[in-house]
């Protein structure tokens, strides 16, 4: 009843997407205000209908409803609670309902806190944002139906991939979900601006909060894809250039990129054009990212081959999507013109290099990703593209990058002159300076590079710092006025200064971890002990463990400093019966500066059991700078500016203007 | 929720959810119509020349290229205003389409369009069916997977019962999972101590798991064998090692004792003897040969079991009971074979033609006493 509920409401919502689709654009070419504001209604109940549809899917999994073929295939009812509710998006079909949920959400949330934007811009966007919603609703009813029955019941289902059986990784793909899926907003937003011909600096501040707050959640997505990646793949490695990430990583080096040209559209009213390039391309690689993972292709292009129905749809999709809005592009981009001005020394002109940047840098990890599946799919032969190459080609685009980040809020509109800002950034040279020299004199062993990249990483904190201390005018001695100051500072300002300080963050860890990682393999007895970075790991007994549907082989490691306890650490091996597959958990102790890092392997035949342990330095930063950046822009999204023009509001600002 | 829920027709929720989203998308449409034009583009230009005040004061801008800044914007907000006069002015003279025109459209489409693709594609006779509820149905109801579910949760509670062990293992057995049957005789032995069947069980188990007769499995049959020399499957299974290992005589020879000592109607005779034929003679004609309580199913049925969905599997078991009754109706002298096909149809949850057997069998059996009060105990077992 709840299943077939479910599956009405679902086939419904396909219906009222279309309706959303159509009824408001023939409004919004004829000018009808009546027709136009039928985009909103449609689109809270598309909203509500794919939300009733995704509530009777989770439903299932929780009561382990076997008649519904996805649930047997995905869940078993041995599996603990918050894996039956992962279970739902662990697989293609719950996965594409999540999708569209998340679509429809957004959409609905243009039509409640849409007021501010023109009538006509509203309802053209809903339209498309209800195009992608026709399309994918209907490649889940056709192609992917989650609401597939079986009868008879199997009476027990197959379980889930136990390497799905993880916090991060469970919680990690609607995060993600919700960026890419976000950046939908941007593309519709520029399809809607071609239909309409005119993309002013209006369209560029509307399209800007939509963009980030999808940049918000895929960044905290890509952290928690990396943090999982850490802590379950055993070797404590954060970033792999592994497809599948690069594939969440393309659409952030974009969407960062669009955020920051849509500041000069907005702005200046420069590079519209440009940004409605780079809003296209961020969908684009969101879909792609999307499909490619899902589909398998990444790792063979033979997975098409395994279902052609749904491989022929997803390729039709893309070329629909991607194809189609190049297309209006190539028509429609040459009506746009420049307004604004500007010398090669200006704010512009840094965030013109700061696109440029981004863009080649997406380009260099688009190549290394899909160049390979390109020589399998025209027969050539099966090549990796590793970390090398993206170290070759994706970090001598990033230290520029880093290099310019401090200096461009310091630059002034249309022009400006770098004697003024380089007086501003003289304190995050000096501390950069000091770090290097502290570096060096610590590690005098080298290497040389990690004291050069630590000094990166501390001219992006500094740099925020510092901009926001000129601005606040912290030295300036009057603590009360730059209190008063502070206040009075946009939301905006605040949000740019997290995010670039939390980007410093990230990259002191990546540099701490990548150059002073310390490694220890060995294999104990009970009883025997083994030294790490100061500390002393005695292996004091190995036993089993019942978990709800797994077994796990259980090290006790007592973890000494100078003779004094500091911890007991409890790495696991667990292998799930049903399954019939082993993983380890490793045990991980964090001080905030560096993690030890712990996991037991198998007895080596001899009474001794195989021990891995990492001294990461630095290592949580990582995750901890990629979330400062991802509060930056939560703080930013608050900025007053993007309520201007909001209903409630126009009218007492309207009042309030010649106060200004 | 499902209980609330469950009590409604499915058709009633799927019109009142039709309905309302209708209602809902249709509302705007009734309202007045209001000249068109907004001025939502002229306020945020405002704003921004409020801005670009706001940036000379933190010094974002100097204050000369703030005035040109300032002229770019008036420039657009002078244009955003023209712009939206003459969209007030044309407002009033347009006509646009009839509202409710549109609105029936809509409110015929819509339900038409989903209906049709709903019944092309949903299942709605099907009611949800929830684990728990499922398990709470009475015995006779539950598969036989759901059983061994049920038994599986029953011993984790009380792992000491023996008779639930050995109702489990030939389950297992039939579910094809032989490393879990051969599992549960071991607590069945260790609970009950070693008996020949049991032993002889294990062992038949250990060669369905390894798909051979592995060291183990020989143990447990040289043990049984030594327990009780009447052991049937001990016997011909140790006759199968001594064939592997090249002593053909011998196996000739202990197949011969086995058959002599076995009753005349027991079921496995006339596959051991076609065995023991070939084994004499081998251009003899290959028969099917399991020693199993009888003939199992072959080497192409167990293939084909593996690569099937439980449901099905569950249709091939029924279909070999089938296959059973039938037998038994054209030989019915066979005590062995209605005592199993009995037991079956009680593992299956089919209790009236359990009894339908029974209560052939028991005429069939009129004279004889021995099957008569294996019959009785037979019914007394059924679930």
């Amino acid at each position: 009843m709840i299943v077939e509920l479910g599956h009405f409401a679902l086939v419904l919502a396909l219906a009222v997407a279309l309706l959303q689709m159509v009824v408001p654009m023939i409004g919004a070419q004829r000018r009808d205000p009546a027709l136009m504001a039928v985009a909103a209604p449609a689109a809270v109940a598309q909203f509500v209908l794919i939300g009733i549809a995704f509530a009777a899917l989770m439903h299932a999994f929780l009561t382990s409803d076997f008649s519904v073929a996805l649930v047997m295939k995905n869940s078993h009812t041995a599996k603990p609670l918050i894996y039956k509710i992962a279970g739902v998006w662990g697989n293609h079909e719950g996965s594409m309902v999540l999708w569209v949920l998340i679509l429809s959400l957004y959409g609905a949330l243009v039509a409640l806190f849409g007021g501010n934007l023109p009538d006509g811009l509203r309802a053209r966007v809903l339209s498309v944002q209800a195009l992608i919603g026709v399309a994918f609703l209907g490649f889940i009813l056709f192609t992917s139906n989650p609401f597939i029955r079986l009868d008879p019941a199997p009476i027990e289902g197959n379980g889930l991939n136990p390497i799905l059986q993880d916090p991060a990784l469970a919680f990690h793909p609607p995060f993600l979900y919700a960026g890419y899926v976000g950046l939908s907003m941007a593309f519709s937003f520029a399809i809607a601006a071609l239909i309409e011909g005119r993309v002013d600096a209006s369209w560029a501040r509307w399209v800007r909060p939509w963009t980030l707050a999808a940049w918000v959640p895929l960044t905290v997505g890509i952290a928690m894809g990396s943090w999982w990646a850490y802590y379950t793949l055993g070797w404590g490695g954060f970033w792999f250039w592994d497809p599948v990430e690069n594939a969440s990583l393309m659409p952030w080096l974009v969407a960062t990129a669009l955020l920051h040209s849509a500041i000069v559209a907005e702005k200046r009213g420069v590079l519209k054009s440009w940004t409605i390039l780079l809003a296209i391309f961020a969908f684009s690689l969101s879909l792609v990212g999307t499909f490619l993972v899902r589909s398998g292709v990444l790792t063979s292009v033979h997975a098409f081959a395994v279902d052609p129905s749904r491989g022929i749809a997803i390729l039709c999709i893309l070329v629909f999507f991607i194809g189609g809005a190049l297309t209006l592009y190539g028509w429609r981009a040459p009506v746009l013109k420049a307004e604004g001005l500007f010398a090669p020394l200006s704010r512009e002109g840094a965030l013109v290099m700061n696109n440029l940047l981004l863009a080649a840098a997406a380009a260099a990890v688009f190549i290394g990703t899909l160049y390979p599946l390109f020589l399998d799919a025209i027969g050539g032969p099966k090549i990796t593209v590793g970390a090398p190459f993206f170290n070759m080609t994706f970090v001598p685009l990033m230290i520029p990058l880093f290099c310019l980040v401090p200096i461009g809020p310091l630059l002034k509109w249309k022009r400006s002159d770098l004697v003024a800002a380089s007086e501003r950034l003289m304190g995050a040279g000096v501390a950069v300076i000091i770090v290097i020299i502290a570096v060096l004199a610590f590690h005098s062993r080298g290497p040389w590079l990690a004291a050069l990249g630590m000094g990166l990483a501390t001219w992006l904190i500094a740099g925020a710092f510092f901009e926001v201390a000129w601005r606040i005018g912290l030295f300036s001695g009057n603590i009360r006025e730059s209190f008063r100051r502070a206040l009075r500072l946009p939301r905006a300002s605040w949000g740019m200064a997290l995010a670039h300080g939390g980007l410093g963050i990230a990259v002191a860890g990546i540099v701490g971890t990548t150059a002073w990682r310390q490694e220890l393999v060995t294999a104990l007895k009970v009883g025997d002990s083994a030294e790490l970075a100061g500390y002393t790991l005695t292996l004091e007994k190995v036993g089993m463990r019942n978990g709800p549907n797994y077994e796990a082989l259980v090290g006790v490691i007592r973890v000494t400093r100078e003779g004094r306890e500091v911890a007991v650490m409890l790495p696991e091996k667990r292998s799930f019966p049903v399954e019939r597959q082993e993983k380890t958990e490793a045990a991980i102790r964090t001080t905030g500066f560096s993690d030890l890092y712990i996991v037991i392997g198998d007895e080596n035949g001899q009474g001794g059991w195989t021990l891995r342990a990492y001294y990461n330095n630095l290592a949580p930063w990582i995750w901890a700078g990629g979330m400062i950046m991802a509060a930056g822009g939560i703080v930013s999204l608050t900025d007053r500016r993007y309520r201007i023009g909001a209903p409630n509001r126009a009218r007492s600002r309207l009042a309030a203007q010649p106060a200004e | 929720m499902s209980q609330t829920l469950s009590d409604l027709p499915l058709w009633f929720l799927f019109a009142v959810l039709t309905a309302g989203v209708i209602l809902a998308v249709l509302r705007p449409l009734r309202r007045k119509r209001v000249a068109g034009g907004d001025d939502r583009e002229v306020t945020l230009y405002r704003d921004q020349l409020a801005e670009v005040e706001r940036d000379v004061e933190r010094g974002v801008i100097e204050p000369a290229e703030a005035e040109a800044a300032k002229v770019e914007v008036s420039r657009r907000l002078l244009a955003a205003a023209e712009a939206l006069e003459k969209e007030r002015a044309e407002a009033g003279g347009r006509k646009g389409l009839s509202g409710r025109g549109v609105a029936l459209a809509i409110s015929i489409a819509v339900p038409v369009f989903s209906m049709a693709l709903y019944l092309a594609l949903g299942s709605p006779g099907l009611p949800d069916q929830p684990f728990n509820a499922r398990m709470a149905a009475p015995v006779e109801q539950l598969p036989i997977d759901a059983l061994v579910l049920r038994v599986e949760e029953h011993l984790k509670a009380d792992p000491k019962d023996l008779r639930g062990w050995e109702v489990l293992a030939p389950a297992y057995i039939r579910q094809r999972r032989y490393d879990d049957a051969a599992n549960a005789w071991s607590q069945a032995i260790a609970l009950g101590g070693e008996s020949a069947a049991r032993l002889a069980a294990r062992g038949e188990a250990r060669v369905f798991a390894a798909g051979g007769l592995a060291p183990e499995a020989r143990e447990d049959f040289r043990k049984a064998a030594a327990l009780d020399p009447h052991e049937p499957r001990a016997q011909y299974y140790l006759g199968v090692a001594e064939v592997e290992d090249g002593k053909k005589d011998a196996a000739i020879a202990r197949w011969k004792a086995l058959l002599a000592s076995a009753p005349g109607n027991a079921s496995w005779r006339p596959s051991l003897e076609a065995e023991l034929a070939r084994l004499e003679n081998p251009n003899a004609p290959r028969a099917n040969a399991t020693m199993s309580n009888a003939p199992g199913p072959n080497a192409a049925q167990l293939g084909a079991a593996a690569n099937m969905s439980p449901e099905d599997r569950q249709k091939m078991i029924e279909g070999m009971v089938g296959g059973l009754a039938a037998r038994l109706e054209k030989s019915p002298d066979d005590i062995e074979g209605w005592l199993r096909l009995i037991r079956a149809y009680g593992v299956l949850g089919k209790k009236p033609e359990a009894q339908a057997a029974l209560a052939q069998a028991r005429r069939t059996f009129t004279s004889d006493k021995a099957a008569l009060a294996r019959l009785d105990e037979a019914e007394k077992a059924l679930p």
